[in-house]
Formats: structure tokens, C-alpha cells, sequence
């Protein structure tokens, strides 16, 4: 009875079933030749765990645990995070997935333009722990503005809608006519969360009605997000002056 | 449901004994491989949305410590590096006569190692030194589980050759 090496190699390496490792157990009880051929390769296999074994056993020098603790995150990572904790509340709640990878795929594309901004020193967002924060003038426009007056110049906010979890939520454009950036932003404890951001094509006319132009991909996002109507003109005042609770 | 941060980031502490280990296989020297870890670890946070979550962590940090370390070889230019310092080999010694043994077996071990091909090499690391599945190991390297057995067949050969020392038969099959 021979024993192909590849049987015998997976004997060693425990990758057989229990009843094929019976049964090659039991052929080299019988065969001397393989026995040794087997006992060398137990001291090759002894030979590794005893050199590289030890280092299981050793202090993990401080600055790769510190590395591990805080070197910088991926901000695509951050971003979804985001994303879940806000549309994905507990784990008893249905986590529409596909909400959650859109606003991440959509974010991604926005990474660059979330670098920009910060280092640019963008009064618009800011991070904040894990997340993204609206902070200046669209801050302002998110906590002040509604859809039906004249929003200015600079951010716009569009409808405003109650997210699956409960948060409310308002999609946004800011920017000039060079540069035109959308999102959605959610209301979280400490202020708005920018959940979503994505560079869009400047408008070519200033007086186009904010929203009446909504990106595709933000709309999906809403899509996916919405609990029911967005907020009525009279609901979204309401919200307002009650602090968008 | 997404993983805090902080999940991740202490799931990634843990490891760090085992990556230390796998890095030592496959650095030869201490400072390599810690070197080694720490370009690894940084990279894995920079680059964390790629992580499939669901998907292992442990497999995920071990591909890309292999890949930065082919980077890190080819880089080099030189196809090795330096196995000899015997003294970086970094075991945490008992005594003087154990540490000097230990010394011995991790530069025998290491100078037969350092012989293999990489590829041989991080089967050795992966199957054999972490005592990954075949399945697991073929994953993290990212070839079909043939290439991975075949390369750990010779590699087996290799070794056991070169640690008998007394020029094994070569026509010995699994040697």
C-alpha cells in the first residue's frame, strides 16, 4: 500500500477527515519507511514552533499597541460608520443594507472632497470623533433655514425628511458656481451629522428652485433612508422651532 | 451592523502577538519584523473600508503584512535580508544556557528558511508556523489551494533537507 505525498502532507497537517486519517494512521503504524519520513518532518515542524513560538510569549512593544489604538482611520470607514449608526439605530431594528452601502459608496466619493475641504480649512465641516460635522454656515443653514424661503448664496437646504431611526434628516447644496457640493445631514446630539457629501455640477442658473434638481445619488440615498413623506412646509417650520427633535 | 472603531481597533491589539510571529517567519529578524508590523497595522486603519466586515480580520491583516513585506523585498533590491544577526532573534531568555540553544535553533531554522522562495516561505509561515487551514492560508495568499500545497510540499522537502543537515537523499519523497 503506498501513500501519495500529498495524503501523506495532508495527514500531517491535520487536513483529512477523522476516517481517512484512521485509515492512513493505521498504514504507518505499519511501515517503517514512513514512520521516519514522518518523524522528520515532526522535528522540522518542531524546529518552527521553537523558533518563532517565543515571540507569541513577548511584551508587544508599545508603539505598535499605540499604532493599533490611534493611527489615523480611513475616513471612507468613518463615514459608513456614520452612516450605520444612523440609519441602522439598534440591532433590533431592519438595517436596510443597501441604505447603508450607498451613503458609503457615496461618501467615498466624497473623500477627497471631505480632505479638501478640512485642509482647505472649510468652514462647512469638521470632524468630530468618528464623525463628520456640519459647522459654520451650513450649520447655520441646516438649523435655520427652511426649503420655502430665499436661502442666500451660499447653502440651500432641500427636503427634510424623518430617517427610519427616528433622526431628522435634510438634504443640502452649498457652494458657488464653480464648485457645487450636496449631501444629507442629520440631526444627532451635538448638532448635524453630514452623513452623505458629493460633489454635483455647478447650476447653471442660480435661481433654479433648490431640490427641484436634486442629485440622483442623493435622492437614492433619501430613497432609502425616508420613514414615509418628507415634512411639509408647515411640518418642517414646526420641526424647526421645536429644535429638530 | 458596522463594528465600532473601537472594536476593531482592540480586535487589532490582539492580534498583534500572532502578526509579530507570522512577521518573525517571514522577516527573519526582530526588528524587521516589528518594522514590519507597524507599516502594517498603519496601513490596514488607512485603508479599513476595504475590510469586508463579516469577513475575518485576522486573514485580512495577514494578507497585507505578506503583501508590504514582498513590497518591502522588492523595494530592496536584494532579494534577502540579513538572517544572520542571530542575536536579534529575540527570545526572551530563561536562562543562559537555554537562551543560547534557543539562539542556535531559531539561526538553523531561519538560515534554512531564508533559502525558500518567499512564496515558500509565507506557506511555511501561514500553514505550518501559524497552523492556518489550507483553505485559510490559500486565501490570505490569494492563490487556489493546489498552488498552496505544492508550494508547502517543497518547501517541506527544503527543510527537512537542509535540517538534517547530512544532505538528505533528495529523491526521498516528503523527505
Amino acid at each position: 500500500m503506498t501513500i501519495s505525498d500529498e495524503t501523506l502532507m495532508a495527514y500531517l497537517d491535520g487536513e483529512l477527515s477523522a476516517e481517512e486519517r484512521t485509515r492512513i494512521a493505521a498504514i504507518i503504524e505499519r511501515d517503517g519507511v514512513l514512520k521516519a519520513r514522518l518523524a522528520r518532518q515532526e522535528r522540522v515542524l518542531a524546529a518552527l514552533k521553537s523558533a518563532f513560538d517565543p515571540a507569541l510569549g513577548q511584551q508587544v512593544p508599545e508603539r505598535l499597541v499605540s499604532a493599533a489604538l490611534t493611527a489615523p482611520v480611513s475616513w471612507r470607514f468613518r463615514l459608513r460608520q456614520t452612516a450605520s449608526q444612523l440609519f441602522g439605530g439598534g440591532e433590533a431594528n431592519f438595517v436596510p443594507r443597501s441604505a447603508v452601502f450607498a451613503a458609503t459608496l457615496l461618501a467615498g466619493v466624497a473623500l477627497g472632497l471631505a480632505f479638501q475641504l478640512m485642509q482647505g480649512g472649510s468652514s462647512l465641516v469638521a470632524p468630530e470623533g468618528e464623525r463628520l460635522m456640519a459647522q459654520g454656515p451650513l450649520a447655520d443653514v441646516l438649523s435655520q433655514g427652511l426649503a420655502s424661503e430665499n436661502q442666500g448664496e451660499g447653502a440651500r437646504v432641500g427636503v427634510t425628511f424623518r430617517s427610519k431611526t427616528g433622526a431628522l434628516c435634510r438634504t443640502f447644496e452649498t457652494g458657488s458656481q464653480t464648485e457645487n457640493l450636496a449631501g444629507v445631514a442629520c440631526r444627532t446630539s451635538g448638532g448635524w451629522t453630514v452623513t452623505t457629501l458629493t460633489q454635483v455640477p455647478p447650476r447653471r442658473n442660480p435661481y433654479e428652485l433648490a431640490g427641484s434638481g436634486m442629485p440622483a445619488a442623493i435622492r437614492g440615498v433619501v430613497d432609502e433612508m425616508i420613514d414615509g413623506e418628507p415634512l411639509d412646509a408647515a411640518q418642517e417650520r414646526r420641526a424647526r422651532d421645536e429644535g429638530w427633535r | 451592523m458596522d463594528q465600532p472603531l473601537d472594536t476593531v481597533r482592540r480586535g487589532i491589539v490582539a492580534l498583534l502577538p500572532r502578526l509579530r510571529r507570522f512577521a518573525l517567519s517571514l522577516t527573519g529578524n526582530a526588528s524587521d519584523a516589528d518594522d514590519l508590523v507597524q507599516d502594517a497595522v498603519e496601513r490596514a486603519l488607512r485603508n479599513l473600508h476595504r475590510w469586508q466586515e463579516g469577513t475575518r480580520l485576522d486573514s485580512w491583516m495577514f494578507r497585507l503584512t505578506q503583501n508590504l513585506w514582498i513590497d518591502t523585498v522588492r523595494a530592496r533590491g536584494v532579494r534577502k535580508a540579513q538572517p544572520l544577526e542571530t542575536t536579534e532573534a529575540s527570545h526572551a531568555a530563561v536562562d543562559g544556557a537555554r537562551e543560547v540553544e534557543a539562539r542556535l535553533i531559531f539561526a538553523d531554522t531561519n538560515a534554512a528558511l531564508t533559502k525558500l522562495p518567499d512564496e515558500q516561505r509565507a506557506a511555511v509561515a501561514l500553514v505550518l508556523v501559524e497552523g492556518m487551514s489550507y483553505r485559510d492560508a490559500a486565501d490570505v495568499l490569494g492563490v487556489p489551494i493546489g498552488t498552496l500545497t505544492s508550494r508547502l510540499y517543497r518547501a517541506r522537502v527544503a527543510l527537512a533537507a537542509a535540517l538534517a543537515g547530512e544532505g538528505a537523499d533528495p529523491a526521498e519523497v516528503l523527505s
